[in-house]
């Protein structure tokens, strides 16, 4: 806050009416330009931190003064974007490597609050220059470096030395690198890190929690070489892992985790060892392997997340949830107040809510979100199959007894997405079963996207009355509870 | 019982504005004012006028709302809310670096993400007009070059691959 303050100034020329222009007396109305010369330094860097970089370079042609302000820029974000040179065309030559030196030569602020070079396709020979550019970060003192390279698995960027040990850095971000397996790693003020397609190992890992005294924030995507992860700070809250087929991560051993979140595809043998103070956990994955497997391992990680009281679940998880259910195993009782599905809430998913229905007892808030993808990502074989020709008015019924949550607790259900499966029976049939059987409802808010449609130039109008006749009749619907309001909303794009 | 104290807040020109507690603490240095004593009276801000408090107190004041209610949708209508509340056209410009100047000076964050991030959007499109002549006689050459390419290469090239 402290820095040049014309406040004053300002109102004075601006104060009074538009001058006309016939006016020569009166002084012409402020430039925008002059505007923002009017601002303290540290607002116009705050401004310049929104703008990428090139139209930062750009403004010293705002003016005389505006020439070398750009240089005081603390915000360096090079998008590399494949660098490619082309000399067909004649006039392309765009050079990435040039273009960053250029500016980093020019910068004269002593300290960089963000320096980010991502997209820049890496080979061996760009080491010294990448080593470089990170030299210049490191005296620079910065808080959020983020380097993102394109490159092959097998020509990963090897981070040097000196980037263990950076102690101002806040924020992290690598893709496609890799880590030494000897140096000692101490980030002293990091509290979030994520790591994308790169080689760890669990070594690694446990080095870079131990160098990371108030890490909060920790993703791990599409990873390669971690096994366990074994988190036993304090300070780490939040822990992001998106697998894929090459990531064979098995165990997460994490007593002080606050949320969890797991997308991606997972190695068959994964489980969770302890998790006992999770808040909010995220299940949005699927695992190879046959059924048995998959009805396996999540009925053992539902058994770990029982006292959680937030949690997602995603499509594929629900259908295995709705394959235990047909089977007729009984879900635990847990402490689920807060559930979110995404789903498409068709015949593969509505045992899935079931289970979880009967398993959440003091379930307070439901939300869908309707997805437009059809998930059978599992080979259902027959036995099975045949299970899944119920009738779903009468699967919801027959377990209403279960459903204790229906009873005291729950309040509030909202579906979004409507529009996409508007019409669709299951979706129906849950809705009418859920005004007519909870005791407590306070709202249920339906939220349709009226898209337009693949295309179609405007929004149909068979396409609307069919969703207004849908919310006519939920809102028809016999409702439990005096006090439930059914709130439908219909953003239009 | 603190959440409902009143604090007075008195502008440059001397207009008083009474606010909740919850309200004036979004901003950081009244927030620091209020904690370290010096609020019993009236807080005097001597650089922003009545004009600017009163819209900052209403920024406030929905911020502070829209925390309290419990529906997630709220996100959406907020940022409506903010697109209305800092829409801009030529003759209000000096409202808006008014507000920035008092964003900084009251350390709201959020409002000063908001006006900067306006004036950034303003700078983007190109909403100031750029003379042209500084190119030929301003910069030494090597300055030009990297403006040049900035304004040229640069920008086509990510238009290339970034849509």
């Amino acid at each position: 806050m402290a820095g040049t303050n014309v406040h004053g100034a300002i109102h004075r020329k601006s104060s009074g009416d538009r001058p006309s222009r016939t006016e020569g007396n009166r002084a012409p109305p402020l430039r925008p330009r002059d505007l923002i010369s009017a601002l303290p330094d540290d607002v116009v860097r705050r401004i310049f931190s929104f703008l990428p970089l090139e139209d930062v370079v750009k403004t010293s042609v705002l003016s005389k003064r505006w020439q070398s302000t750009w240089t005081t820029t603390n915000h360096l974000v090079f998008h590399g974007f494949h660098g490619l040179r082309r000399h067909n065309h004649g006039t392309y030559t765009f050079d990435f490597p040039s273009l960053v030196d250029s500016v980093l030569i020019r910068c004269t602020s002593p300290s960089v609050k963000s320096f980010h070079i991502t997209h820049f396709k890496y080979d061996e020979a760009c080491c010294p220059k990448l080593d470089l550019w990170l030299r210049f970060a490191e005296a620079c003192r910065v808080e959020d470096l983020c380097l993102v390279l394109i490159t092959g698995l097998q020509f990963l960027y090897k981070l040097p030395p000196f980037l263990y040990c950076l102690s101002w850095l806040v924020r992290l971000e690598v893709g496609l690198c890799c880590f030494s397996l000897s140096t000692t790693i101490r980030w002293p003020c990091l509290k979030v890190l994520l790591i994308e397609y790169s080689e760890l190992s669990d070594d690694v890992l446990e080095r870079i929690v131990r160098g990371s005294p108030v890490l909060e924030s920790l993703e791990l995507h599409w990873c390669r070489g971690v096994k366990n992860i074994i988190i036993d700070s304090t300070s780490v809250k939040e822990l992001v892992l998106i697998g894929d087929r090459f990531s064979n991560t098995e165990k997460i051993w994490a007593p002080h985790l606050l949320s969890l979140r797991l997308s991606g595809r997972l190695s068959s043998v994964f489980r969770l060892d302890d998790i006992s103070s999770l808040v909010e956990a995220k299940i949005d994955f699927d695992v190879p392997g046959d059924m048995r497997m998959c009805c396996d391992l999540l009925t053992k990680l539902f058994e770990k997340l029982r006292k959680v009281p937030k949690i997602i679940i995603g499509g594929w998880c629900l259908q295995i949830l709705s394959v235990l259910e047909m089977k007729g195993v009984l879900s635990p009782l847990s402490n689920c107040q807060n559930l979110i599905l995404r789903a498409q809430v068709c015949q593969w998913d509505l045992p899935g809510i079931a289970y979880m229905l009967q398993s959440s007892q003091c379930l307070e808030k439901l939300v869908i979100h309707l997805t437009d993808l059809s998930l059978l990502k599992f080979a259902v074989d027959k036995e099975s199959e045949a299970r899944f020709n119920f009738d779903e008015e009468d699967l919801l019924c027959s377990r209403k007894g279960n459903f204790q949550c229906l009873a005291k607790h729950l309040k509030r259900v909202e579906i979004t997405g409507f529009a996409n499966s508007f019409g669709s029976k299951h979706l129906l049939a849950l809705i009418k079963f859920l005004l007519g059987d909870t005791l407590e409802l306070e709202k249920m808010i339906i939220k349709a996207d009226l898209h337009v449609q693949h295309g179609q130039k405007r929004l149909e109008t068979a396409d609307l009355s069919k969703v207004l006749s849908v919310s006519r009749n939920v809102l028809s619907y016999r409702r439990a509870s005096q006090n439930a309001e059914v709130i439908f909303k219909f953003p239009c794009k | 019982m603190a959440s409902s104290r009143k604090i007075t807040l008195r502008s440059s020109d001397g207009e008083s504005f009474e606010v909740e507690e919850a309200v004036a603490v979004e901003s950081q240095t009244i927030k620091h004012m209020i904690e370290d004593d010096c609020a019993d009276n009236a807080i005097p801000l001597p650089n922003v006028t009545s004009k600017i408090l009163a819209k900052v107190i209403e920024y406030c004041k929905k911020h502070v709302d829209a925390s309290k209610a419990e529906d997630r949708v709220n996100d959406e209508d907020l940022k409506a809310w903010d697109a209305a509340f800092i829409k801009v056209d030529q003759v209000d410009q000096a409202t808006l670096f008014d507000l920035i100047l008092a964003a900084n000076y009251l350390n709201i964050k959020s409002l000063l993400d908001l006006t900067c991030q306006t004036v950034a959007d303003m700078i983007k499109g190109n909403l100031f007009p750029v003379r042209n002549e500084w190119l030929n006689f301003t910069f030494s050459i090597a300055n030009r070059e990297l403006v040049l390419v900035c304004l040229t290469e640069w920008v086509a090239h990510r238009r290339l691959f970034c849509s």
